[in-house]
């Protein structure tokens, strides 16, 4: 909105990874993960990569994440390459984007307490602040994500996995980033648990004015939380657009196919057969 | 008359002697042929639910209440008897088919092994059995041989070679535990398929554990819907869907996306989830009244002083009577 | 309770002290490792006779009130001996472990931080201590620097250098999956931060048992090399030098192999449950069990 650019802008990202050599003098495979994948996201928004496992989504996250850099195109965050970055450089757009895991339990250093949790990308990527500053913030991030301030002094091991992952996303706040990437965020959650992370997210999206890269395979989760939803399929994108209008219209063969499989309350027993045959192989 | 095939009567599950309850008085009965499905979030104790009837709990858990299957009761059974029955009568489909399957083991011996132990076969008999199984499970030869090793294929594949190994032995209950949760929708839906399709030809009977409420509602013929360690609901699966006469039922699905009106003004703020506050109680500090009513949306004064106990719903003379524990159950129609 | 209350409630049983004696082996062997310890200190300023002092008068007596434990061939008190020797083995046991953690544990570190070559190099490096006998490299040094304590320090060293790397690297490889190391990078650490704050405090529970094992083993192995003579030198005293000097009195004056003998095996046998206790206490799926 301020900008002319979009928040993020990624330009026919390529990312192979090499595969062991079959034989000894075979030349090595290429897996390659993304192929050539384009995305646009505008400020305040939100996109969903929906896909199956292998698509090639979480890699696309990483990607934009700036934790593996791609064998071609550019991720460009406020209009800045942050590959072509230097590593001081990388470290000063880290402000701006931030990201929260799937697993709850795994994305907590358990020999951790929650302050130093969400100190870590304060102290690193804004020295500058100061310790009252930090304290502040702390207090601000943990109280945007519902927790009280005795929080700060417990250990990860202490909180449910709804609670963690709200300690996760108060970490991912705690720069006061423009955008978040969220890679599986609420599917390890139970569904009423599951709910309120979402709910969260879709208070903090409205209230401090975030973006969301919102990858999932759960149809549902992306259906309620996004604006737009890019599919995934074998590293490609094979269809894009607002998430309503491709969920009421589907166009490309296998989301129809994936909108099709999931399945729904009410629909009745054996519907899921029919729906798996209509799809064209 | 017969005795049914799975008969739970009050069954409770206590942690120790001190008794931590955590199973408290389930009752239900499965004949063969029936669909049931389970369903709860984690904590609920539907999978501990499974391992009773497996005879399977940790040593440290003490089962009480009737449990009985084809008129035996279960829990006073020798262990000898037991392992009898595991694999040959009462068989398991687990969720995660990679943990579940020997990875130094070929899948034609693992599922030829219930044959040979139960049914004193042959290896040659037991493996032609296999190869059968295989065929019918959507695993052909001579692409998929009985010498492969569960990491030469997909968590689809696995979770189908988990099913002919669950069917070898033409068990009268098939237990299926979560047995979509880690597979792809694309997959998950052939793969209940198959399940359908199995329990269809041999005639057993479906227990299915599930936390998706989709997966239930294609699958099951029946639901019970289980909260803190008790059935809060259950009747036949339209019925349920129907009604949901449990404000827990309700909570679960309007929680989930499927509930969510997506409908939305031009420029208003994005609809919520109706999520359901608070968690679930932990075992040894559920209340002594109605479990849910700390996060009810609907909770009475009695609601704080008295436990419900499942109730009709009906005036009855259906097959599957729709019960609800609730002292004030919702009179029908979802919010949404 | 509500989740305020639930946060703010005080824990429950998180006392150390309570935890280590409820276990029993982690008494005993902090208890074993403590009177050693305490043995050795003492020995600095006071033992009951001076452990070098000759008197030829009192050679070879047996377990008295006067000589607690005896008298050896040169009429030394053999308890003052042990005492002095107590300070010599955790010495030389401990600079061993010291050298082995030191440069052992970052080697795996790096191993695991890095992957790739550096990785393969790492591991090809421990592979080769590992294929060469221990003894025989000990003598080798000992005959490069001649023998001594220090020179037994550096070769039993030597040795705990894999040992450290290996399991360093074997419990690091784990945790570079993890999610936290990925929101690590995302906070902008290098792989020298994410090891400093996210591996080495998730490891150090598998090091402390390990150490504790390579503490017990490096004992015997002072112990092994002083009886062969490449480990402390006279005036020293240690306990594997009175074992090779009671060999010909075995039969006429049993205690002097006997006491030294015991102290190593209390020591050792000490050491091994204070390894088992700590294995458990520090077990973070037992401990964070609520």
């Amino acid at each position: 909105m301020r900008t002319a650019a979009p928040l993020l802008e990624v330009r026919d990202l390529v990312r192979e990874y090499p595969l062991p050599r079959p034989s000894l003098f075979a030349p090595r495979p290429v897996l390659r993960a993304v192929q050539g994948v384009s995305l646009t996201l505008p400020a305040g928004s939100s996109l969903g990569i929906v896909g199956e496992s292998g698509c090639g989504k979480s890699t696309l996250a990483r990607c934009v994440m700036g934790l593996e850099r791609p064998q071609e195109g550019q991720v460009l965050i406020d209009g800045e390459d942050i590959y072509a970055l230097s590593r001081a450089g990388l470290r000063r757009a880290r402000v701006k984007f931030q990201a929260v895991f799937q697993d709850p339990y795994g994305s907590l250093d358990p020999r951790h307490d929650v302050r130093r949790i969400l100190l870590e990308p304060l102290a690193s990527l804004q020295p500058e602040t100061s310790r009252a500053e930090r304290e502040s913030r702390i207090l601000e991030a943990l109280e945007a994500v519902g927790l009280p301030s005795a929080a700060a002094g417990r250990y990860p091991h202490e909180f449910s996995g709804g609670q963690r992952q709200r300690i996760a996303i108060a970490r991912a706040l705690i720069t006061r980033p423009a955008l978040i990437v969220a890679d599986e965020p609420v599917s390890a959650l139970d569904v009423s648990i599951q709910a309120q992370a979402l709910n969260l997210m879709m208070d903090l999206q409205e209230r401090l004015g975030l973006s969301y890269l919102f990858i999932s395979h759960d149809l549902g989760v992306v259906r309620a939380i996004t604006d737009r939803v890019a599919v995934m399929q074998a590293g490609k994108i094979v269809e894009e657009g607002p998430t309503q209008e491709v969920f009421a219209h589907p166009r490309h063969a296998y989301t129809r196919r994936l909108i099709g499989s999931a399945p729904k309350p009410f629909s009745g027993r054996r519907r899921r057969a029919r729906a798996a045959q209509e799809a064209p192989a | 008359m017969s005795a049914p095939l799975l008969e739970l009567d009050g069954l409770t599950v206590a942690l120790g002697t001190g008794g931590v309850e955590l199973l408290s008085g389930l009752s239900l009965v499965l004949e063969r042929g029936e669909r049931l499905g389970l369903v709860g979030e984690s904590g609920s104790g539907k999978s501990l639910t499974a391992l009773a009837i497996m005879g399977l709990l940790p040593e440290q858990m003490r089962v009480s209440g009737g449990l009985r299957f084809a008129g035996d009761d279960l829990p006073a059974l020798p262990e000898e008897r037991m392992r009898r029955l595991r694999g040959r009568r009462i068989a398991m489909i687990f969720q995660e088919p990679m943990t579940a399957l020997n990875p130094v083991m070929s899948i034609g011996a693992q599922i030829a092994e219930g044959r040979r132990l139960h049914l004193g076969e042959s290896r040659a008999e037991a493996e032609a059995v296999a190869r059968r199984l295989l065929d019918r499970v959507g695993l052909p030869g001579p692409r998929f041989d009985l010498g492969l090793y569960p990491h030469q294929l997909s968590g689809g594949q696995r979770q189908r070679v988990m099913i002919a190994m669950a069917a070898a032995c033409g068990p009268d209950l098939l237990i299926a535990d979560e047995p979509t949760t880690a597979l792809d929708v694309t997959v998950q839906a052939q793969i209940l398929d198959l399940l359908d399709e199995i329990v269809e030809e041999t005639g057993a009977a479906l227990l299915l554990i599930t936390h998706d409420l989709g997966v239930v509602s294609e699958t099951a013929d029946r639901i019970a819907v289980m909260y803190a360690g008790r059935i809060v609901e259950t009747g036949a699966t339209e019925e349920v869907f129907a009604r949901m006469a449990h404000p827990y039922s309700q909570g679960l699905f309007a929680a989930s996306p499927y509930g969510l009106d997506l409908r939305r003004a031009p420029g208003g703020p994005r609809p919520r989830l109706k999520a359901i506050p608070g968690m679930v109680p932990d075992p040894a500090r559920r209340p002594a009244h109605c479990v849910f009513a700390e996060r009810c949306g609907f909770v009475q004064p009695d609601c704080l002083r008295i436990s419900p106990r499942l109730a009709p719903l009906d005036s009855g003379g259906a097959r599957w009577p729709h019960l609800a524990a609730c002292l004030h159950p919702r009179a029908g129609g979802l919010a949404p | 309770m509500t989740l305020e209350e639930e946060i703010s409630a005080p824990q429950r049983g998180r006392g150390l002290l309570r935890a280590i004696f409820r276990s029993r082996n982690l008494t005993i062997g902090l208890f074993v490792l403590l009177l050693a310890i305490g043995m050795a200190v003492v020995s600095e300023f006071w033992t009951p006779y001076p452990p070098n002092a000759l008197r030829i008068r009192d050679k070879l007596q047996g377990p008295s009130l006067a000589h607690w434990f005896g008298t050896d061939h040169f009429g030394r008190d053999v308890f003052s001996m042990i005492m002095a020797g107590a300070r010599n083995s955790l010495e030389v046991a401990l600079t061993a472990v010291a050298v082995g953690i030191g440069i052992g544990v970052p080697l795996g570190a790096l191993a695991a931080a890095r992957g790739g070559w550096i990785d393969g190099f790492v591991m090809r490096l421990t592979d080769l201590a590992f294929a060469f006998p221990a003894l025989l490299t000990a003598v080798i040094v000992t005959a490069i620097f001649g023998p001594s304590a220090v020179n037994a320090m550096i070769a039993i060293g030597i040795f705990n250098i894999p040992v450290f790397a290996r399991v360093t690297r074997g419990a690091a490889m784990g945790l570079w999956k993890r999610d936290y190391v990925l929101a690590a990078r995302c906070a902008g650490l290098g792989d020298a931060a994410i090891t400093w704050r996210h591996i080495l405090p998730n490891v150090n529970h598998v090091l402390i048992v390990q150490a504790t094992i390579q503490f017990a083993l490096a004992v015997v192995a002072e112990a092994g090399l002083s009886y062969v003579g490449l480990g402390a030198q006279p005036p020293q005293a240690s306990w594997g030098k009175m074992l090779s000097d009671s060999q010909t009195y075995i039969y006429s004056a049993a205690h002097l192999a006997i006491f030294p003998g015991l102290a190593i095996t209390i020591t050792v046998l000490g050491l091994n449950l204070l390894g088992d206790g700590l294995r458990d206490l520090l077990d973070p799926r037992v401990r964070r069990q609520r």
